[in-house]
């Protein structure tokens, strides 16, 4: 598959990420910190990608960051929630 | 009709939305967000105004947190903590605290410690310590919690420690219904020194000597289950848009200036993964 070291490399940053969510279960300010990191480091892994493939575009850019805001804000708010 | 259109722009990429889903457009996404931030804020509303009706069910026996405390330290080679009256009243008066001044925390708002509580009991401890819980569903979940955080569990598995005390106490904080578990453990002074050698007590320590009010809460609209079914509706939208979005793209041959689908599809699932694991309650 094309750029498969690319997105294997997207999926072993977000694998140590959840594992790390997951075995903080029980303290919620290291949980936030690390969905903040998780979104920073996908925003990152995109642009880089698309730098890469010489295509970067400061839409795609604004993808990544919608999509990364998005989903962190969701999980965010779930945590504060207890 | 319109209707359909809509729909068809929001979720099905062509000419008139620039081969790209509407919905996956970040004007889109912004909406999307600010959408999710004001439902999120009116439910804060909505539990300060009708603190009755948002909460939570919880069914959390205090003598089961307490079997299950000593069950731990058995496993680890120690004695199991007595039950103490005067604890489980210290426990009583640290959740009532924590109730009537409205706050979730070892040190309360105008300073006062937990050790204050054992004062005021009568309780003359040598080593003393106190572990927090909130919005549990179940005395399994409160002391599995306890256990996955070393400084609870070293509460728990204290060899110092004799005995203990337990509230379970229901009531409204920041204008949701909550239950509210508060174990203090202690190792009384030696009975006729009248010199107590206060050590400094561990936060996150305890030991139930008494059993407190097992109160099981009714059913009500919990804000953190509501939020959680938002969360993975909204994000199970969104990943739904992307697998449309990224199967047409590709069966249509279409070329255009865009994101990966399947990056965003492999974030979105992961974090999705995230919200379902993530369960209620917590500890401090």
């Amino acid at each position: 598959m094309k750029d498969l070291k690319h997105y294997l490399g997207l999926i072993t940053i977000l694998s140590i990420g959840l594992s790390l969510f997951l075995l903080f279960d029980y303290n919620r300010q290291v949980q936030l910190i690390i969905i903040l990191i998780l979104a920073a480091a996908y925003v990152l892994w995109g642009t880089f990608f698309h730098s890469v493939k010489r295509e970067f575009h400061w839409r795609i850019f604004l993808e990544y960051v919608g999509v990364a805001a998005l989903a962190s804000i969701v999980v965010i708010f779930l945590l504060l929630r207890t | 009709m319109n209707l359909l259109v809509w729909f068809k722009d929001l979720f099905i990429p062509h000419s008139r939305n620039n081969h790209k889903a509407k919905l996956l457009h970040p004007a889109s996404l912004s909406v999307v967000v600010a959408f999710f931030l004001v439902s999120q804020f009116s439910l804060n509303f909505f539990t300060l105004t009708s603190p009755s009706v948002l909460g939570f069910a919880s069914n959390i026996k205090p003598e089961q947190v307490i079997e299950l405390t000593n069950q731990k330290r058995l496993e680890s080679g120690l004695e199991p903590l007595e039950l103490d009256e005067t604890l489980n009243e210290v426990a009583q008066k640290k959740a009532g605290d924590m109730f009537a001044f409205d706050y979730w925390a070892h040190i309360s708002p105008s300073g006062r410690d937990p050790w204050s509580f054992f004062q005021e009991a009568g309780y003359k401890y040598i080593y003393a310590g106190e572990n927090l819980a909130r919005d549990f569903m179940n005395s399994e979940s409160v002391v599995g919690a306890w256990m996955n955080s070393p400084t609870h569990k070293d509460n728990i598995l204290n060899s110092k420690y004799k005995e203990t005390g337990l509230a379970v106490v229901n009531g409204t904080l920041n204008g949701v219904e909550t239950t509210l578990v508060v174990q203090v453990f202690g190792t009384p002074t030696p009975a006729p020194s009248q010199t107590a050698l206060f050590s400094r007590p561990r936060l996150g320590e305890a030991s139930a000597a008494a059993l407190a009010t097992s109160q099981e809460s009714q059913p009500k609209l919990s804000p953190f289950s509501l939020t959680k079914t938002a969360a993975v509706f909204l994000l199970g939208l969104i990943f739904g848009a992307l697998v449309v979005d990224a199967f047409l793209v590709s069966r249509k041959k279409i070329i255009r200036l865009s994101g990966k689908n399947l990056a965003h599809l492999i974030f979105m699932g992961f974090l999705l993964l995230a919200v379902i694991l993530t369960s209620q309650g917590a500890i401090l």
